[in-house]
């Protein structure tokens, strides 16, 4: 699953250690999601949407590969 | 208190009374005359309650400046290095019991909690490696 975290994290003017204490997970996980490693649950998914004021759907698309299934 | 946080408290719990156990065993040890065995149980449980002590303050001084240290994704790791070192683990023993079954004499005396200790500090090795191993990768 793609996302568009870093873009709106730039275009917001916030480092990644910012996004991680308003989305209330460490930076790694940060890191994670921008090289789009690591899925987020429904949970964080929209607690990130939330903080860029947008919806689930505008911040990360689906459809792109199931890579979070374990081969 | 979140799932992490909560999980984070259990696992501390688990640790204290885990280091008063070695304790108790180290003095008993020593108070029965083996005073080796005793003495290294008791170091042992110093040394690792003054690392993780120092682990757990670096983590209450980045948790004071707001920082998450554990979150989903240390969970979702955890769950991941588990299964996989269970299954290494299994299909290693199976491995095992059939080669040693087959090509090694069935007559070797072993002492049971030399075994079960070797075995244990396989599990958690190989757990320590795919976390680690899963922690780079995702």
């Amino acid at each position: 699953m793609k996302n568009r975290l870093t873009e709106l994290r730039k275009k917001n003017k916030m480092t990644q250690e910012d996004l991680a204490v308003k989305a209330e997970v460490s930076r790694q996980t940060i890191i994670s999601l921008e090289k789009g490693k690591y899925n987020p649950s429904l949970d964080l998914a929209f607690r990130l949407a939330n903080i860029f004021k947008l919806t689930i759907e505008e911040v990360f698309i689906y459809g792109e590969g199931r890579n979070n299934v374990e081969k | 208190m979140g799932r992490e946080g909560i999980m984070l408290k259990n696992s501390r719990i688990a640790f204290y009374v885990t280091i008063i156990l070695l304790l108790f065993l180290g003095g008993y040890q020593v108070a029965k005359g083996d005073v080796g065995l005793g003495i290294g149980l008791i170091a042992g449980a110093i040394g690792v309650f003054s690392v993780k002590m120092i682990q757990f303050k670096r983590v209450a001084a980045l948790e004071s400046q707001g920082k998450v240290v554990y979150d989903e994704r240390s969970i979702y790791l955890t769950s991941k290095a588990s299964l996989a070192a269970i299954r290494i683990y299994v299909l290693m023993l199976a491995v095992l019991v059939l080669a040693g079954s087959i090509f090694f004499p069935a007559d070797w005396v072993v002492n049971p909690w030399d075994l079960i200790g070797v075995l244990l500090a396989i599990l958690v090795f190989l757990w320590i490696g795919f976390y680690y191993y899963y922690n780079r990768e995702e």
